[in-house]
C-alpha cells in the first residue's frame, strides 16, 4: 500500500450529478434512489456545489417547523420550487486529482466533511472520494499482499 | 500495516454514551457541542443500541412532516426519548477482533462507526477515522 497515492486511482469516478436548476424534490429522489449521501451540483464539467442528505433532512425541518400550516402539502410545494443552485453549499474543498490519499485523510480527520470532490487540472469534476474509498484501497491492498 | 492487530489497539476508550430514557434533547446538544457523529447508549453499563447524526435529523424531519405546526411538533419532540429513536442492537465488534475485520465491517455495511463490547459491556469505539489514521498515518 502506498500512501501518498494519488486520489485519482481511489476515487469514485461514475459520479450522479445535479443540474443546479433542478428541484430539491429532483436531487432528495437521486440522493434516495442510487444510495448516496452526496450530490454535487455541477455545470458542465464544472462543480458549483454540493448537497448532502443531512442538508436536505435539516432544510426540511425548518420550512415545515416555521413556515406551514400543513406540513407535508406545503412542503411538497416548495419542494417542488426551491432549486438546487439555492441550497448547496458554494464554499467548498476541493481536491487535485494528483493530491495525495494522506491530504484526504487529514481532511476527513477533521470530522467536517465525508465526501470531497475531485478536481483536474482544469477544475473540472472529474470525481468523488469518501472515506470508505480510502478504507477500501487500504485493506483490500493488504489482503491481496497477504494472498 | 498490519491488519491483524486487534481493535482495542486503535479504538477510542473514552466515548461519551446515553441513557436510554434520556430526552432527545440531549442528543441534540450533544451532536451540537461535539465533532463525533454517534453515540453510545448504555443501560446499567450494557450497551443497548446507538444513534446517529442521520438517525437524529431523519426523525427531526419526519416529526415536522408529521405534525402542522410548531406547537404540536416540539411538544412531540420534549416527550421523544433517546430509545424511541436509536438503532437497536447495533452491531458491534469485540476489543479482541482484528482491525481488518473492522475495515470489512465497515465497507460492507457501509458504517462509519462500531462500538467495542467485551461481555456486553461498552469498552471503546471504533470509528473509520481510527482506521484511516492507522492506515495512512502509522504505516510505512
Amino acid at each position: 500500500m502506498d500512501k501518498r497515492i494519488e486520489v485519482k486511482h481511489i476515487m469514485t469516478i461514475d459520479l450522479i450529478t445535479a443540474d443546479p436548476d433542478e428541484t430539491i424534490d429532483a436531487v432528495r429522489h437521486k440522493l434516495i434512489a442510487n444510495h448516496i449521501q452526496h450530490i454535487p451540483v455541477v455545470e458542465g464539467k464544472k462543480i458549483l456545489g454540493i448537497i448532502s442528505k443531512g442538508d436536505i433532512h435539516r432544510m426540511e425541518h425548518h420550512f415545515t417547523l416555521f413556515h406551514s400550516e400543513k406540513a407535508l402539502e406545503s412542503n411538497r410545494q416548495i419542494f417542488s420550487t426551491i432549486l438546487a443552485a439555492e441550497i448547496m453549499t458554494k464554499s467548498l474543498v476541493k481536491l487535485k486529482d494528483t493530491d495525495s490519499a494522506t491530504i484526504a485523510v487529514d481532511l476527513f480527520k477533521e470530522n467536517m466533511f465525508h465526501a470531497l470532490p475531485v478536481v483536474n487540472d482544469l477544475d473540472q469534476l472529474v470525481g468523488m472520494i469518501t472515506p470508505l474509498d480510502l478504507l477500501r484501497y487500504a485493506f483490500d491492498e493488504v489482503k491481496t499482499i497477504q494472498r | 500495516m498490519d491488519s491483524s492487530k486487534p481493535v482495542s489497539t486503535i479504538m477510542t476508550r473514552t466515548v461519551v454514551i446515553i441513557k436510554p430514557n434520556d430526552p432527545i434533547d440531549l442528543v441534540h446538544q450533544l451532536f451540537e457541542k461535539n465533532s463525533f457523529h454517534h453515540i453510545p447508549v448504555v443501560d446499567h453499563n450494557k450497551l443497548v443500541g446507538i444513534v446517529s447524526k442521520t438517525d437524529y435529523l431523519k426523525i427531526r424531519h419526519m416529526l415536522a412532516t408529521t405534525w402542522s405546526g410548531e406547537t404540536i411538533c416540539q411538544d412531540m419532540y420534549k416527550d421523544l426519548v433517546v430509545e424511541d429513536i436509536m438503532t437497536h442492537e447495533p452491531l458491534i465488534i469485540e476489543p479482541a477482533d482484528t482491525i481488518g475485520l473492522a475495515a470489512d465491517i465497515f465497507r460492507a455495511n457501509a458504517l462509519h462507526a462500531l462500538p467495542v463490547v467485551e461481555d456486553g459491556e461498552l469498552v471503546g469505539i471504533v470509528t473509520t477515522h481510527d482506521l484511516l489514521n492507522y492506515a495512512y498515518q502509522e504505516s510505512f
